[in-house]
């Protein structure tokens, strides 16, 4: 009957055009859309009718985050519901593929079948890209089935456990990140070996794992990331690196090869004073492998490992920098590298000087070689640094906290008239 | 072929809706489209390029985006503002948005194709189901049986 007075006002045809032609587009289209939704709003679309209902149930993106949603008192409840909650959806599921899974909860032993069981659906399904997040104590030991898929183009884990070397053989994957996984030495070696199309690997926080062995299996590799805050043996052999950014605590042996193509490198290496010396010379090959990238961050320790430079002749192994990020405390320790960085970056376009507290290296009986004054040291250079005649056309420095020995330093630049 | 490809940003392109009506378009503007990209390529540009399935007022709308987007790209407020017009269109006039969604599907052009499904999704979040239905003119054709039912399932999201 209402629909009778509606059709007198507006006329028969622009009623029907009026109702509803959003519900009419293909699912395509809706399936776009709904890719912008959370999970909560998208299970709520499955309830405005049988069309949308069928539009959620087929959508091949499946989020579920334990954190989205408000927290109660009763949480190992919740936890159940949780659980449950997504048995049902996969249950429920009526797509052949699913695109993305991503499961990220505080796991514990009793959800182990439930993770099991959401792997085994989601391999059925030719997942592309899955990311397994677990947060809490507990750590999933990932199941050997998983390790064979043959379509995964992405993957993340944390707080997983690999098991005693399944072999992985992940012939599409192209990005892997893990984070506080536990893998040894020759399963990471093995996993490696296994995705030969990898591009992307991110390594963060790993455990039992004491050597990180990159080498030729991973020709295609172009971004790499390692975050570790104990010892390990970084060990890189990847000629088509792109992007390369690191961050240990406590520097061990580390051997890279040189890297042609490296555009962007971050060196973040820490160094204990007990170290012995042939890690600080470790530490400075190192750096001499990462000369190629034209945008480069060095942190307080690596400068420290750079020897004083002679000032005479360019190094025939000089640094094609162009972007220079270093993070010191402008100290005596830290001068000589300094120094020989932008003695050996004739190409240097812009400096950036990040002032922060530093400790020094060496113990104090190395620290003879240091014995100097810092401000005499470069008012005495009376050498010409290359990057100041030719390109360095800004200095910018951060965290100024004060130092009256920045001074001195900046005279230099001063001199060569920047 | 070669006219195409090398001509500056300046050269206007003639397209002609469903309806008949005549646009001159900045060729910049025009090669948002990858639908027109394509027709370019394969070599149809020196004529007037018809656009079967989109009616004038739908491309009046299409075009207008398309400026504001090229305008926004490194202007946050404008993005903001961009993204809180949906709201507006939804409500007001959902058969539009539907016809613009189909029209920017239809030529292909990526960065509106987000912006309007991002339109939606905003327009969703945080409202009930019968608001949704009742603004977006949507029939529930569930029994209440099947609707409690459904509920009862995704209990642990709608809490």
């Amino acid at each position: 009957m209402e629909g009778k007075a509606k059709k007198k006002k507006r006329g028969e045809e622009k009623l029907q055009v009026q109702y509803d032609h959003l519900s009419s587009l293909p699912d395509c289209l809706l399936h776009h859309i709904l890719s912008f939704l959370d999970t909560k709003t998208l299970l709520l679309t499955g309830i405005l009718s049988k069309r949308w209902r069928a539009l959620s149930t087929s959508f091949p993106i499946l989020h579920f985050i334990y954190s989205d949603h408000k927290f109660r008192p009763k949480t190992g409840e919740k936890l159940d519901n949780f659980v449950r909650f997504i048995d049902q959806t996969l249950l429920l599921n009526s797509n052949p593929t699913i695109k993305k899974f991503t499961l990220c909860f505080p796991y514990n032993e009793k959800c182990v079948s439930h993770v099991d069981t959401c792997i085994r659906f989601v391999m059925q399904k030719a997942i592309q890209e899955l990311d397994l997040t677990f947060t809490g104590n507990g750590s999933y030991k990932l199941p050997s089935s998983l390790l064979k898929s043959k379509t995964l183009i992405s993957l993340k884990l944390k707080n997983c456990v690999f098991g005693v070397r399944h072999i992985a053989r992940f012939t599409k994957l192209t990005a892997l990140s893990l984070s506080c996984v536990t893998l040894s030495n020759l399963v990471l070696e093995d996993l490696l070996k296994g995705c030969p199309l990898l591009e992307d690997l991110v390594m963060e926080y790993f455990m039992c794992c004491t050597r990180l062995k990159i080498g030729s299996s991973s020709l295609k590799l172009k971004r790499l990331t390692i975050k570790v805050d104990h010892y390990v043996a970084i060990d890189v052999e990847a000629p088509n690196l792109q992007f390369l950014k690191i961050d240990v605590a406590d520097f061990g042996h580390c051997s890279f090869k040189d890297m042609l193509v490296l555009r962007d490198a971050c060196f973040n290496a820490s160094c204990a004073p007990s170290n012995p010396s042939e890690i600080h010379s470790s530490l400075n090959l190192s750096l001499q492998s990462l000369r190629h990238a034209g945008f480069l961050e060095l942190s307080s320790a690596c400068l420290q490992v750079l020897p004083i430079p002679t000032f005479q002749y360019l190094p025939p192994s000089f640094f094609k920098t162009k972007s220079l990020i270093i993070k010191t405390g402008i100290q005596k320790y830290e001068i000589p590298g300094i120094a020989n960085l932008l003695w050996s970056s004739p190409d240097l376009e812009n400096l950036i000087i990040n002032l922060r507290p530093s400790s020094c290296i060496y113990v104090k009986k190395c620290m003879v070689k240091y014995d100097f004054d810092e401000r005499k040291y470069w008012e005495s250079l009376t050498a010409t640094f290359p990057c100041l005649v030719h390109h360095l056309k800004t200095i910018t420095i951060t965290g100024f906290m004060g130092e009256g020995r920045l001074r001195s330093s900046l005279k230099v630049f001063q001199s060569n008239g920047i | 072929m070669a006219s195409t490809s090398n001509s500056t940003s300046s050269k206007i392109i003639t397209l002609r809706s469903s309806d008949g009506e005549v646009f001159e378009v900045e060729e910049s503007v025009a090669l948002e489209s990858n639908l027109i990209r394509r027709m370019m390529e394969d070599d149809c540009a020196n004529n007037i390029i018809p656009l079967p399935n989109v009616t004038a007022p739908i491309f009046y709308l299409v075009i207008e985006h398309c400026k504001k987007h090229a305008e926004m790209k490194d202007n946050k407020e404008k993005k903001k503002e961009l993204r809180s017009q949906g709201e507006e269109l939804l409500k007001s006039d959902p058969h539009t948005y539907s016809n613009l969604m189909e029209a920017v599907n239809y030529l292909d052009i990526k960065s509106l194709m987000d912006l309007t499904a991002q339109w939606l999704a905003d327009f969703l979040k945080g409202k009930s189901p019968r608001l949704i239905r009742e603004l977006l003119k949507i029939k529930n054709d569930f029994t209440p049986e099947e609707e409690a039912e459904i509920l009862e399932r995704n209990r642990w999201a709608f809490d």
